[in-house]
């Protein structure tokens, strides 16, 4: 009997041993929850740099996807001198400030109250934009990748790595700070040929984007040394189109108060979960706006006070080893409309509209920023 | 080689021992003027004090006196029982019987049948030299076990399995294992696949005492919680306490697990081992100078890396995950009446995921135990630990690489004395010292360019005293009694900083005002009190019996723990000023009901718990290298309370059981302001309440010695907080969570199916010296998660791609997949 068993154990060995995928996974299912909205919320961001001065008010929607915009308020900031100034709303949700009585001045304190009309007054906690932030130096890299195809292979791919060494002034109070990235590339529209267009001319669109937007990007300050801290990586992105042209990066620095460091933090800990066994239980992220004639009314959102300040750094396809192909690169099949029609171009899926039209894609202008380099 | 009975004398014994066990003498007053008046008797005390009620194990071998030789198919034969056992071909025997004096008489055909009468007060050897003459053989009825020991025995919520029950139950991996084994009892369950600890009853992990020889353990799982730190091989028995807990035993509120490892082999050689799919086992035991002293070393170790380069995502292929355990004990035998046993233990993880972050943690005990049979009726047990564990979380990457470490060690000695000397009762009696020294917690650069500046935290220490007394009374065969009391005294002691806040009541930053610092042995803060123990059982049929039973319960040791599940590196935090210790009272009441002649053993218990001090955190409490933890925690109040249904065939072709729990456990918090209410000040769901747990277990016999074994395991879905809308910051998107635990993850449910085969298949390949030596090899197959069932571990919540959606709800198994193993078990 042993001897018809043991290659039997063999074979039934081997078996297993191939059956054995060791993967936990991630899926989608189905989770009834009670939606629930009408929660006031703000953010807004007082920085001490040129940037919009901006505060968007909105309100949450149980039945959408995002917060329903709330328009004819009444939007001041004060600061600590007594200065006062209102808010312009510049479009659903969104006021901005456009005067100059109330500059963002470092170690100065401010706060935001907001009358609506329904007659609820908000108000934000008093915030001292920090006054000592750091510097930064930016460099991009190219390098390599590796992913996993749909089939389970892996591959490699070509990325760029953005990295930051930051320097830190002596404080004796701890550094608190965020970063952001915004890219900027130049978005040039399809060169027809002038024989068949003979009224179109391409234009350049400058179009920003916010770099991977959930990815909260902090420093505790308690941490580190006030020296420097090097070789940051920040940012990680696949190559692609948007780098056929000279593409920048800006890196927004903004030196945090402690209570903004913490609402990031607490942020980042929502909008960031895997779901193991390391996650701390989420929980209703509390802002600094509070109801002033009802405490006890739960505002979301945040009024963030900042010392601002930007480094940047560009690329342009001289700096890959690689091909990179011309967004609205157009061939013959233009011929195929009649003379003059741009739009029929569009119409019979022959070009993208962003490429007769750049000034549809989101965030895009066609003022050159300053710091563009031709 | 009869055992004589003769008092110890005084040399035998160090000063220090003696005094200790006068002091605990005069203490308590019971017991020594019965023993001294006892000695006549002429009972040899066989085992040791353990602190279980009911039966207890002898082992032991009848041979020739002249040769040596071991006698098989010698008899043994308990008078005025019909009871007795029968050696096997070496001449061993092993019989289970209830503590307590019996006579026994030894035949054996061609020799001189002899009688010895024994005070069985745990479990033990017994041996037996028969001299040459011809007797008659009387008839011998021999009863494998006492089949109604749930029926007897005087408290609730008491589990006992050995090693030899659980080996076969199909298992991750094919590793037989204490922990998950448990989980398929009544009331014991855990947080998912892959979690480490367990929760009974509703309790957090750390509100388990874990016992290994009496030496407490901090964490009891290896490679984050897929297996515990017991190797099989070198465990003798568990059993857990989850309602009446003895006043021997304190510190924790939930339950009592206590292992029991072995001393190692009496007579020969002997070792066990297995191969497994991810990590093998050695067990070796031999005797010493004639017997009196025995020596087990054990050790096990993972090669679990190559089953992770097999899996698809690169982050995991790039991960680490090992670990080993060595087991160590010497066990020397002085005189009849004394036993000395050192033991060893230590257990190394090191894990590492991707090059993201990882963790290394390992325990180390010491346990020194003299046993000394002081008189008939009074044997001493005095156990000495040393224990340290150390655990660490390293991030090797990026400009903020750092490494950080925590730990603690520990100190128990503990003096138990079980006075039997009145009739009808078993006292134990003693005190127990714990000494905790937590370890700093170390923040450090984990390489050169690192930036990040090392941090020290400094913690407290403390001592827990505690006095305990604990009377288990037969009042007739119908009523028994355990009643006890425990004293603790606990005392956070410094060198140490104490921050003060305002009159405000809230703890935060914003309220501290001021620190007081203690110098070295200052006490800084002290809680004491006495905790009831109470149980009883009335048997008023012999196939039926009620119990009852009180206990309260203080826990001065914590582990903080803000994730969803424990992990290694958990503080473990004294009681202090700002942490009062837990006190739970809990009450249970069951009915036991075997049924045709004890096959089957059925039981439904009722518990309620009531826990005061219960530790909650505050939203985003940042525990790690945080010196005013005080500001992150909150306190409430806990109640849990169900029922427990249990069924279980002992015997026939199919043996298992099947348990069912109903369980609620909430938690109530109010504190100064809405910062330090939860839910608004209502009762929620903790983490670990699950309303419904139900496991099947069975095992159906193939031949004489091949199984198969199925399991099923059902629970409710453990609560979590969902998002309930979403709203922008800045261009984040960002959900809006409920109120805590007001969901639950989808149900789990599990099949496993295991298969063993023990037909000494390769023995005839071994070779004549192992056959002499009776090599014994099975094969254990097994499917865990047969269907392949994609059981939640958590629900989370991802924004999908597209920006500005509403997040979307994702499901985390961490086994999603049918896992199939197989073990290769030997023994000789």
């Amino acid at each position: 009997m042993n001897d018809k068993i043991t290659p039997k154990i063999i074979m039934i060995v081997l078996l297993l041993v191939c059956m054995i995928t060791s993967k936990g996974c991630v899926e989608i299912i189905d989770f009834e929850v009670d939606k629930s909205g009408r929660q006031l919320v703000i953010y807004g961001k007082f920085t001490d740099s040129t940037f919009p001065q901006q505060i968007e008010i909105g309100m949450t929607n149980p039945e959408e996807e995002l917060s329903t915009p709330v328009n004819a308020a009444t939007v001041t900031i004060f600061n600590e001198d007594g200065e006062f100034e209102n808010y312009v709303q510049l479009e659903d949700g969104i006021y901005q400030l456009e005067g100059n009585t109330v500059k963002g001045e470092r170690g100065k304190s401010y706060f935001v109250e907001i009358a609506l009309e329904n007659g609820k007054t908000y108000r934000s906690e008093a915030s001292v934009m920090p006054e000592i932030i750091g510097r930064d130096v930016v460099r991009a890299s190219v390098t390599k990748a590796e992913q996993i195809g749909s089939q389970g292979t892996i591959f490699e791919k070509d990325v760029i790595q953005i990295f930051v060494d930051t320097s830190f002034p002596e404080s004796n109070t701890p550094i608190y700070t965020k970063w952001d990235i915004e890219e900027l590339y130049v978005h040039e529209e399809a060169k027809l040929p002038l024989s068949r267009f003979p009224f179109y001319s391409p234009k350049n669109c400058y179009v920003t984007v916010f770099s991977d937007p959930q990815t909260i990007r902090l420093l505790d300050g308690k941490s580190f040394p006030t020296t420097t801290v090097e070789n940051q990586l920040i940012l990680t992105r696949d190559i692609d189109f948007t780098f056929f042209n000279p593409h920048y990066f800006n890196v927004i620095q903004s030196s945090l108060t402690a209570e903004a460091f913490e609402y990031w933090q607490n942020i980042d800990e929502v909008a960031n979960r895997s779901g193991s066994i390391f996650d701390i239980p989420p929980a209703p992220v509390k802002g600094n706006f509070f109801n002033v004639d009802d405490p006890s009314e739960e505002v979301l959102g945040f009024f963030e006070v900042s010392a601002v300040d930007t480094a940047r750094t560009f690329v342009t396809r001289g700096d890959f080893d690689f091909f990179i192909e011309e967004p609205c690169e157009v061939g013959l099949e233009v011929f195929q409309v009649p003379e003059n029609c741009v739009p029929c171009l569009v119409e019979r899926l022959l070009v993208d509209e962003e490429c007769v039209n750049c000034l549809v894609i989101p965030r895009s202008t066609l003022t050159r920023p300053s710091y563009f380099d031709n | 080689m009869k055992r004589k009975n003769c008092s110890p004398t005084i040399h035998q014994r160090t000063l220090f021992h003696k005094l200790f066990v006068l002091s605990i003498l005069l203490l308590f007053l019971t017991g020594t003027s019965s023993a001294q008046k006892n000695k006549s008797d002429k009972f040899t005390t066989v085992g040791e004090a353990n602190n279980e009620e009911g039966n207890a194990v002898i082992v032991g071998q009848v041979s020739n006196a002249r040769t040596g030789v071991g006698l098989p198919g010698a008899t043994l034969r308990i008078w005025n029982m019909n009871k007795g056992a029968v050696t096997d071909g070496k001449g061993r025997f092993l019989l289970l019987l209830p503590k307590g004096k019996y006579q026994i008489t030894v035949q054996y055909v061609g020799m001189q049948s002899t009688q010895q009468r024994i005070n069985l007060v745990g479990d033990g050897t017994l041996n037996f030299r028969l001299n040459e003459k011809v007797v008659n053989l009387d008839q011998v009825v021999i009863e494998s076990e006492n089949a109604d020991r749930n029926l007897k025995g005087v408290s609730t919520g008491v589990s006992k399995l050995a090693i030899r029950e659980i080996k076969d139950i199909p298992t991750f991996l094919g590793e037989v294992d204490v922990i998950k084994s448990l989980q398929f009892l009544p009331g014991v369950t855990s947080v998912g696949d892959g979690a480490s600890g367990f929760n009974v009853r509703g309790g957090r992990s750390d509100q388990n005492l874990i016992l290994q020889n009496g030496a407490q353990m901090f964490n009891s799982s290896h490679v984050l919680g897929f297996f515990s730190v017991f190797n099989p091989d070198a465990t003798e028995r568990f059993t857990l306490y989850k309602g009446h807990i003895p006043a021997q035993f304190g510190g924790r509120i939930s339950s009592v697990l206590d292992v029991k490892m072995k001393e190692g082999n009496t007579e020969q050689l002997a070792v066990s081992g297995g191969l497994g799919v991810v990590a093998s086992r050695l067990v070796v035991e031999t005797p010493l100078f004639d017997g009196k002293t025995t020596l087990l070393v054990g050790g096990r170790a993972s090669y679990s890396d190559w089953i992770l380069t097999r899996v698809k995502d690169l982050d995991v292929r790039d991960s680490k995950a090992r670990f080993y355990d060595v087991n160590g004990n010497i066990v020397h035998r002085i005189g009849e009446n004394n036993k000395i046993a050192l033991g060893f233990y230590r257990s190394n993880d090191f894990f590492r995921f991707s090059q993201d972050f990882g963790f290394t943690w390992d325990t180390q005990l010491i346990n020194l135990k003299w046993t000394s049979s002081l008189s008939p009726n009074l044997l001493s047990t005095l156990t000495l630990v040393d224990g340290d564990y150390n655990s660490s979380l390293f991030d090797p990457s990026g400009a903020d690489a750092v490494e950080l470490e925590n730990g603690l060690k520990y100190y128990q000695i503990k003096e138990n004395l079980l006075i039997t000397s009145l009739k009808n009762h078993n006292i134990n009696a003693g005190l127990e010292l714990v000494f905790y020294d937590g370890k700093p917690e170390i923040s450090s650069p984990f390489n050169n360019n690192s930036s990040i500046l090392s941090t020290r935290i400094a913690k407290e220490k403390g001592r827990e005293m505690s006095l305990f007394i604990n009377d288990e009374y037969n009042l007739n065969d119908k009523l028994s009694i355990s009643f006890g009391l425990r004293y603790s005294l606990f005392q956070n002691i410094g060198p140490y900083a104490v921050f003060q806040y305002d009159n405000s009541g809230q703890r935060n930053l914003n309220t501290l005002v001021d620190t007081v610092a203690y110098n070295k042995g200052d006490i800084i803060k002290q809680y004491q009190g006495i905790s009831p123990r109470l149980s009883a059982r009335y048997q008023w049929h012999k196939t039926s019996s009620i119990k009852l039973s009180y206990n309260r319960m203080r826990q001065y040791i914590h582990s903080l723990s803000n994730t969803t599940s424990p992990t290694p590196v958990d503080l473990w935090q004294l009681s202090n000023t700002y942490i009062p210790p837990l006190v739970a009272d809990n009450f249970s009441i069951g009915l036991f009901k075997n049924f045709d002649e004890n096959k089957w053993e059925s039981s439904i218990e009722f518990y309620y718990k009531d826990i005061n001090n219960f530790i909650e955190y505050k939203n985003f409490a940042q525990l790690l290298l945080n010196n005013h933890l005080e500001t992150e925690l909150l306190t409430g109040i806990g109640r849990s309370y169900g029922a427990e249904i249990f069924l279980k065939k002992l015997t026939g072709k199919l043996t298992g059981w099947l348990s069912y729990t109903y369980s609620k456990t909430e938690v109530k918090v109010i504190g100064n302001g809405p910062e330090e209410t939860l839910n608004n000040g209502e009762w929620f769901p903790s983490n670990y309440d699950k309303t419904h747990s139900l496991s099947i277990v069975s095992k159906v016999k193939i031949g004489k010695k091949s199984s198969f074994n199925a399991n099923f395991t059902y629970n409710t879905g453990r609560p979590i907080s969902a998002i309930i809308s979403t709203y922008k910051v800045g261009s984040t998107a960002v959900p809006q969570f409920s109120e805590r635990n007001k969901y639950r993850i989808p149900d789990y449910y599990r099949f496993d199916i295991s298969f063993t085969i023990a037909e000494n298949i390769w023995k005839h390949r071994i070779g004549r010296d192992l056959k002499a030596r009776r090599y014994k090899d099975s094969f254990t197959f097994s499917i865990f998660n047969l269907l392949a069932r994609k059981n939640a571990y958590s629900v989370f919540f991802v924004l999908p791609d597209e920006f500005y959606l509403t997040p979307q709800p994702h499901k985390l198994s961490v086994l999603g997949a049918a896992f199939p193993s197989i073990t290769y078990n030997f023994k000789f």
